[in-house]
């Protein structure tokens, strides 16, 4: 066995270990990171932009952090998306550095718009024929570059050969449908990069943090369907349709989950990061029935699969912390993983003890701005309050962009020595 | 003269409209507004109930009883309310005199409007005059507007991480046109904290939109 391959093996069995919620040989050390590796070595002149539209040469970045820092995953979040795909259907929802015309520097990562794509009356049309709604309303609001495709239809009243297909030879549907299957080619090219890239990080040693990802259905209607704020008015005016909206979105998640029932991935986890589900957004009893529910479902099943969800909350879950432990103590211990961007960590691994694994702890603002030795007491405090008997992996409280280069060095060494040590 | 009925009867309307809306009952509120309208109840008075519902829903809001839902909620009632009683006002009555003036922006850089948006509808809500310059805003269009407008607070906006050196250069920008002190500064966002504050060199900072109106009725309130 090579050195990467056993270090590979390692890794991944400290992970497990503390997953599993059994004491590791180290506390494993993965923080998220979105820019921080071209952050960290300008010379190779990588940028976000970079990273969309020339992903091998964004991979350098990525490759040279690895082999720095030897995380014990590869939770690089910022190498999956297509610069080339996005200018060819023009998502309505986000701007992206590279994009013709963004105010956005290439420094910046994608950011995201709310634009309302599902207006308030059409839950029941979304739910009532959801191939239609998506095909002739939601793709042409939310793709500019598929426009056209909103006059797709089947004719039914003339069946004779092919007349009920007329339809697609209008020119604006032809259009879209031509820059659909050029949309799939080089979407393809770009996720055989991207597996390359998993691959590559692989053979160096280094397991992927996830292997699949998903969003509370929640979060899908608010982040993409209504926005935000359309979602707020919904809580009040409409909180049944956005219930009936979550089951179905999670009845067609757990589908998509059980076709990979058997898929040979070299981790079973999938990432959810939580969006709109933080303190004062939502109250406790639309958090418990609009919010999680559906999304306890997907969780549930993909338990049972066995795989791995790792949950990342976003934002203050103070208030939400006891609801989930309750809910989590539904599963057998060590079923999930929880991510915290903030909070009292030593309470959480109290609160979370016996029942699932806990990351996160080092502020990101800490990192960027804090001395060194504050990086060090941080992490020192993170091991001796959560590390023991397992359920801990330290990371940052966010996915990392900025830091002083000091300060990464002082959070892998010290968890590097005092991790083991202990 | 005097007179009893009436004048428990609009007390009475009144406290119906203050519930009303409070529990965001749409159809009753404007219902009894135009009742009450018809009756020849002063729109001044209609206009204050409005306003002591929202204190109410401010309450339930800090009481968690209510949630940023609710509170939008309730606003864009009160908004519908103002829309039909101000044209019946006079041109006294009709004046608002605001607390205060509040400049605020998406900095340069950051194109998200979702949290700003918040904050503007939350400093509107608490009587507050806001200037909303927008996503992505540069440091010029900032000294423009504390010159022209002459605010008691500006707030810069960013979700991002990699934007707080736009909010240290927004506020190096104004200290150099010799704007900074007349203005109280705060930053907010998702990942904005003390340290965050320190960097930039702002008066205050939040995370949460209703630090904004905290931190507005400190400075100017």
């Amino acid at each position: 066995m090579s050195k990467n391959q056993t270090m590979y093996e390692l890794r991944l069995k400290r992970f497990e270990d503390a997953i599993a919620l059994k004491e590791p040989d180290t506390t494993p050390v993965a923080p998220w990171v979105d820019g921080l590796p071209y952050f960290l070595y300008p010379e190779l002149g990588v940028t976000h932009k970079t990273a969309l539209y020339d992903h091998a040469k964004a991979m350098e970045a990525h490759i040279r952090y690895h082999r720095e820092f030897e995380p014990d995953a590869n939770c690089t979040n910022s190498m999956f998306l297509c610069g080339k795909a996005a200018d060819f259907l023009e998502p309505t929802m986000m701007d992206w550095p590279g994009r013709k015309g963004t105010p956005l520097p290439d420094e910046s990562i994608y950011q995201m718009f709310e634009i309302e794509h599902m207006r308030a009356d059409e839950y029941d049309e979304l739910i009532g024929d959801y191939s239609k709604f998506i095909l002739t309303k939601y793709l042409p609001r939310a793709f500019k570059g598929l426009r056209g495709i909103e006059n797709f239809r089947i004719d039914p009243s003339v069946c004779i050969m092919n007349l009920p297909l007329t339809p697609i030879a209008a020119p604006d549907v032809q259009g879209a449908l031509t820059k659909l299957i050029e949309y799939g080619r080089i979407q393809a090219q770009a996720d055989e990069v991207f597996l390359k890239f998993i691959g590559g990080m692989i053979d160096l040693g280094f397991p992927p943090i996830f292997a699949a990802y998903g969003e509370s259905p929640f979060d899908v209607i608010s982040d993409y369907f209504r926005g935000t704020m359309g979602m707020l008015y919904d809580q009040v005016e409409r909180p049944e349709k956005i219930k009936e909206a979550c089951a179905f979105f999670a009845d067609i998640q757990i589908e998509k989950y059980v076709a990979m029932k058997d898929a040979p991935l070299p981790v079973r986890r999938v990432f959810f990061p939580l969006h709109k589900g933080m303190d004062g957004f939502i109250s406790d009893e639309q958090y418990r029935d609009l919010y999680w529910a559906p999304f306890h479902r997907i969780l549930a099943r993909l338990i049972d699969m066995g795989y791995t969800p790792i949950i990342y909350t976003e934002g203050s879950y103070e208030t939400r912390c006891a609801f989930i432990r309750e809910k989590l103590l539904e599963f057998p211990p060590g079923s999930c993983m929880i991510h915290f961007e903030s909070g009292d960590f030593a309470a959480l691994k109290k609160m979370f003890q016996g029942i699932a694994c806990i990351f996160g702890g080092v502020p990101m603002q800490m990192l960027e701005y804090a001395e060194k030795d504050k990086i060090v007491d941080r992490v020192k405090y993170l091991i001796d309050n959560c590390a023991a008997g397992g359920g801990y992996v330290l990371d940052a409280s966010g996915a990392i962009e900025i830091a002083k280069r000091e300060n990464i060095e002082a959070m892998f060494e010290t968890a590097r020595t005092y991790g083991k040590a202990r | 003269m005097y007179d009893a009925v009436t004048h428990y009867t609009s007390l009475w309307m009144n406290q119906e409209l203050i519930d009303a809306i409070a529990e965001l009952d749409e159809e009753k509120a404007l219902r009894i507004m135009n009742q009450a309208l018809a009756e020849g109840t002063p729109p001044l008075e209609i206009l204050n109930a409005g306003q002591i519902a929202m204190s109410v829903v401010g309450e339930r809001f800090e009481k968690q009883e209510y949630y940023l839902a609710e509170l939008m909620m309730a606003g864009e009632l009160l908004k519908q309310i103002s829309d039909i009683i101000k044209p019946k006002m006079n041109a006294s009555e009709a004046e608002v005199n605001p607390k205060g003036r509040i400049v605020i922006g998406t900095v340069r850089g950051d194109v998200h409007n979702i949290g700003k948006d918040i904050v503007v509808f939350m400093l509107e809500m608490n009587g507050y005059d806001v200037y909303d310059l927008g996503v992505d805003v540069p440091e010029e269009a900032f000294l423009k507007a504390v010159r022209e407008i002459d605010p008691g607070m500006v707030c810069l906006s960013g979700l991002l991480t990699t934007i707080f050196p736009v909010f240290r250069s927004t506020i190096e920008a104004l200290e150099k046109a010799g704007l900074r002190n007349r203005v109280k500064i705060a930053v907010g966002g998702g990942q904005v904290d003390e340290k965050v504050r320190e960097y930039t060199g702002a008066d205050g900072y939040g995370s949460l939109a209703v630090t904004a109106v905290t931190l507005a009725n400190q400075w100017m309130g």
